[in-house]
C-alpha cells in the first residue's frame, strides 16, 4: 500500500512554543509509518508574512526536495498579501526551484478568499497548474465556499481543503468538493463520522490523505493513518486516498 | 478541549478557573500533552466524541502520549469517576 501524506510541515526556525525538528528526524519518523512521500510546507514561514523570510525557507525546501528526492515534495508559502510580490516569489520558487505546489493559511496569515490582492498570485499558480493547499474551516477567511470561489474563477488550479471543512464545516466542505471538479478534499483534523459522510457526497476519488505532521510530535502521523484504516474501507478505495489519488495529482 | 477553532482557550480557560476540566476527543496530542504539563492531569477527561471519532482510535491516541501511569489512570478513569462520585 502505497501512503502519500498531503498535508505535512517541517519547521525550519522556532515559532511560537515549537521548535525545529532535525529534517532527517522528521523524514525517518514519516519512514517509520510507511508513507512513501510527503508534501511539505514551512511551518514557521507560512504564518510569517515577510517576504525575505519566505525567499530563504523556500530555498531550504529545495535544498530538501533534492536531498531527500521523491520522498520530499515542497510546497512554496508566499506572503498572499503582497500581491505582485507573491507572485514573483512563487514564480521563482516553482520555475528556478522546483517547488510543487503553493500552500495558504488564510485564517492565520490572514487573507481572505476575496481579496483582490491574491489575483496575481492565482494567475502565476494558475499558469502553473498547480495545486493549491489551503487551511480551511475557520472562518471568516478560510470556509469551503469561499476556496469554492477561487477554484471557480482559475479552474486551472486544483484547490486542496487541507482539513476537509474541520468539524462544523464539513458538509459544506463536500458539497463544495462535489460541485467543482477541482476542489479536493483532505482528511487530516475531520473527524471520521465526517470523512464517511464526505465520501457518500464526493466519492473515492476527491480524498487525500494528510496527517499535518512534520512539526511536533511525529506519532501523530501515526494517529492519522490509524484513523483512516478505521474506516475499514474496500482495499481499493482504502488505497485511492491514502496515496494514489495524490500521485495522481501530481503526476497528471 | 476547543478542537479546531478554540484550542489556543482551552488550556489558559481551565489555568484561569479551577472548576473547567478539559477533554481529549478529537485533539491532537502535542496540545493533550501541553494540557497535561500545563493544567495537570487531575483535570482532565478521556473523552471519544463517538460516534464522530472511534472510541478505539481515541484509545490509541491516548496510547501515544507519554505520561506518568499515574497520570494516565486519572485521565482514563479516575478522574471521571471522582466527578461524578462513583464508588
Amino acid at each position: 500500500m502505497t501512503i502519500v501524506d498531503a498535508h505535512a510541515h517541517i519547521m525550519l526556525e522556532p515559532y511560537a512554543s515549537l521548535s525545529p525538528i532535525e529534517p532527517e528526524e522528521v523524514m525517518d519518523g514519516f519512514a517509520r509509518y510507511g508513507v512513501e512521500q510527503a508534501w511539505f510546507s514551512s511551518g514557521d514561514a507560512l504564518v510569517l508574512n515577510q517576504t525575505d523570510y519566505h525567499r530563504r525557507a523556500n530555498d531550504r525546501m529545495a535544498e530538501f526536495q533534492e536531498r531527500f528526492g521523491k520522498r520530499f515534495l515542497g510546497l512554496t508559502t508566499v506572503n498572499p498579501r503582497s500581491g505582485e510580490e507573491a507572485a514573483r516569489e512563487l514564480e521563482r520558487a516553482v520555475s528556478e526551484l522546483g517547488l510543487r505546489g503553493l500552500k495558504l493559511h488564510g485564517w492565520l496569515q490572514p487573507v481572505s478568499c476575496t481579496d483582490p490582492c491574491l489575483e496575481p498570485l492565482f494567475e502565476t499558480a494558475q499558469r502553473h497548474r498547480l495545486p493549491v493547499l489551503f487551511h480551511d474551516g475557520t472562518p471568516p477567511f478560510t470556509s469551503s465556499l469561499q476556496i469554492g470561489w477561487l477554484a471557480e474563477r482559475y479552474p486551472g488550479c486544483t484547490m486542496i481543503l487541507g482539513h476537509g471543512g474541520l468539524k462544523d464545516l464539513a458538509v459544506t466542505a463536500a458539497q463544495t468538493a462535489r460541485r467543482y471538479e477541482n476542489v479536493y478534499l483532505q482528511t487530516c483534523a475531520t473527524t471520521l463520522l465526517s470523512l464517511r459522510r464526505a465520501l457518500d457526497v464526493v466519492g473515492p476519488d476527491k480524498i487525500l490523505f494528510g496527517s499535518d505532521g512534520g512539526f511536533a510530535n511525529l506519532r501523530w502521523i501515526d494517529y492519522n493513518i490509524r484513523k483512516i484504516k478505521k474506516w475499514n474501507l474496500p482495499s481499493e478505495v482504502e488505497q485511492k486516498i491514502l496515496g494514489g489519488n495524490a500521485a495522481r495529482l501530481m503526476h497528471d | 478541549m476547543g478542537y479546531t477553532d478554540f484550542w489556543y482557550d482551552a488550556v489558559p480557560a481551565a489555568l484561569q478557573a479551577d472548576n473547567i476540566y478539559l477533554e481529549t476527543s478529537l485533539i491532537d496530542i502535542m496540545n493533550i500533552s501541553k494540557a497535561i504539563e500545563r493544567v495537570g492531569a487531575h483535570r482532565i477527561l478521556f473523552g471519544s466524541d463517538y460516534p464522530e471519532s472511534d472510541l478505539s482510535l481515541e484509545l490509541e491516541k491516548m496510547a501515544m502520549i507519554e505520561m506518568s501511569d499515574e497520570a494516565r489512570a486519572k485521565i482514563l478513569g479516575e478522574n471521571a469517576r471522582e466527578l461524578w462520585h462513583w464508588q
